[in-house]
């Protein structure tokens, strides 16, 4: 159906497969590198080793506990504080509105290195808690989570449901429950994924407010591909790698979902 | 919207004063106190009062700075362009493919926007450091050292591409989605070669959403700490310079002095990009009528969503 006639095109299918593999090689040469006894003398494929799974499982480990920590309180930063205000600017209830969305995309456009030295300069006593950190991290979330919202509550068949409701007598925390969730839950929850797969990785600005006692996962693996053997560094980055896979697989299955609902109805 | 406010009341504002406030706080007041201790000479950690400009004559005339700062420059400029070259073709063949596997490319090329800079810039060591894969391919083919280019300003331009690719093809994706494809037909029943087809018809209809991905993209590369600071042992950027400054000689003025020039540089080549994108949207919508040679002509819709939300949050930006 899309024949075209004449000349035949291999830039755009060349260019594919190139941009595919520049993707994947270096995937799959770190788990290459990961899985071998020793990848500095070309004995790549000579031997298959867990040791380095086991050392870098073992750096890894105590800092689980305060990743959840931080990413579940992000997560909770935004369905408190940046969801109610993402509702306020699809229903155009803040004076401004357009001012403050561009203030939302700042963490999007200054760099992390920037933000994260402004926070630790203005508000050194918050450091220590990790509120710091917290709030970081939750100002890195802004930006994705209003692009992922507001247009969804925005959604005019969301605004009339509401109005129907409100006119029958359901207070607000009902119409929050029983309506407005549950009909952008897919947005909402791709949102939440994206907020937490980029609260895990964040480093950058996290670089610049974090307290010893809660270092995420990021400055562990950093530490061990500073001052470990390469293969220990693969082995953590895979370990990384598989943690985040799950958000993305789950990501992209809502995105197509969201996009198949959209199709049928 | 006088109707939506008043049947939801002023509840809705009220629940989004936290909101405001932690913005104000924490973004807002921050960065504004980033710009004032930059006015600030620092020494042993005070701050001394009076206003002066002496931290940015400083980046402007110590060598190794301004080398550091045109290496960020020149770096993301030229990873820019790269990137671009390599993704437009590749969104625009994958916006033409089938739908299974544009679906399973589409997981590929996006999944690495979850990864975070240092892996990335890990990947650059496991390939081409000093004991990479690529390198001792290389070694082995010779039989001397080579492909060592992971601490050069090429293995950090090959990180940077790999973290852009992404987000810009995530970009593209969408708008390539949109182009009418007959009009591509017609161009080439015509006579057109691909090359003529491309540049005459499918590039100018792209160059809006180009421009917006290459100023995510400039951005992006600009402020990449993470895997520059993996990859510091041989080249200067300027996010690196900031974190030295601060903790090697505390001063606290000059690496606000360059972060601030580190963030204007970001967010100025975003506003350029932005600004131009929606001026070529506008003049576009203006003509829109004569370009769709045939309005029935089914869009292709495909993917809209799907697309990464840098994209949605960069055209949320313009």
């Amino acid at each position: 159906m899309n024949r075209r006639p004449g000349h035949r095109e291999w830039i755009g299918p060349l260019s594919l497969v190139f941009c595919v593999l520049l993707v994947v090689v270096p995937i799959v040469a770190t788990i290459i590198v990961s899985f071998s006894p020793d990848a500095s003398n070309m004995s790549l494929f000579g031997g298959i080793t867990t040791e380095w799974y086991a050392r870098a499982w073992l750096l890894l480990l105590p800092k689980i506990g305060p990743t959840l920590t931080v990413t579940s309180m992000v997560l909770v930063g935004a369905m408190i504080v940046v969801f109610p205000l993402c509702h306020a600017l699809a229903r155009r209830l803040v004076p401004g509105g357009a001012v403050i969305r561009q203030i939302t995309m700042l963490p999007l456009a200054v760099p992390g290195v920037a933000l994260g030295l402004a926070l630790a300069a203005s508000d050194p006593a918050l450091r220590s808690s990790g509120v710091l950190l917290v709030v970081g991290q939750l100002l890195i979330t802004v930006p994705f989570l209003v692009a992922g919202l507001v247009p969804a509550l925005a959604d005019p068949d969301l605004v009339e449901a509401e109005r129907v409701a409100a006119t029958l007598g359901a207070g607000p925390v009902r119409r929050l429950l029983t309506i407005t969730l549950p009909s952008i839950r897919l947005s909402l929850a791709a949102a939440l994924l994206m907020a937490a797969a980029l609260s895990i990785g964040e480093f950058n600005l996290s670089f610049f407010v974090v307290s010893p006692a809660y270092q995420t996962a990021p400055f562990a693996l950093f530490s061990a591909f500073l001052t470990q053997r390469v293969e220990v560094g693969a082995a953590g980055s895979m370990l990384f790698g598989v943690a985040l896979l799950p958000a993305a697989i789950v990501a992209a299955m809502l995105a197509r979902s969201s996009l198949s609902r959209k199709e049928t109805s | 919207m006088t109707l939506s406010r008043r049947s939801f009341g002023w509840g809705g504002l009220a629940v989004a004063l936290p909101g405001l406030a932690v913005l104000a706080w924490f973004l807002v007041r921050p960065l504004s106190g980033l710009v004032v201790d930059s006015l600030h000479l620092t020494s042993l950690g005070v701050r001394s009062p009076g206003l002066t400009l002496v931290n940015y004559q400083t980046i402007a005339t110590d060598a190794a700075l301004r080398s550091s700062m045109v290496t960020t420059v020149v770096l993301a400029l030229v990873v820019t362009v790269i990137t671009l070259l390599i993704c437009t073709p590749t969104a625009l063949t994958l916006a033409r493919s089938g739908p299974r596997l544009s679906a399973i490319i589409d997981a590929i090329l996006v999944f690495p926007l979850a990864l975070p800079g240092i892996v990335i810039g890990f990947f650059v060591i496991v390939l081409l450091g000093r004991n990479g894969l690529v390198s001792q391919i290389v070694e082995a083919t010779t039989g001397e050292p080579g492909g060592r280019w992971a601490y050069t300003a090429g293995g950090l331009a090959a990180a940077y591409v790999y973290f852009c690719i992404p987000r810009v093809v995530g970009t593209l994706r969408g708008a390539a989605a949109t182009l009418d494809g007959e009009l591509r037909n017609v161009a080439a029943s015509l006579g057109a070669y691909p090359a003529r087809v491309a540049a005459t018809v499918t590039l100018p209809l792209l160059r809006a959403p180009l421009l917006a991905s290459a100023g995510v993209c400039m951005a992006t590369c600009l402020g990449a700490y993470g895997t520059a600071a993996t990859l510091s042992e041989g080249i200067r950027v300027l996010p690196l310079d900031v974190a030295d400054t601060l903790y090697n000689t505390g001063n606290q003025g000059l690496a606000a002095a360059l972060s601030v020039v580190l963030a204007l540089l970001a967010v100025g080549s975003l506003a350029v990009c932005s600004f131009g994108a929606w001026l070529i949207d506008r003049r576009n919508r203006d003509r829109a009528t004569p370009l769709s040679l045939i309005p029935t002509a089914p869009v292709m819709g495909t993917s809209q969503e799907s697309a990464a939300p840098v994209r949605a949050a960069s055209e949320a930006d313009r």
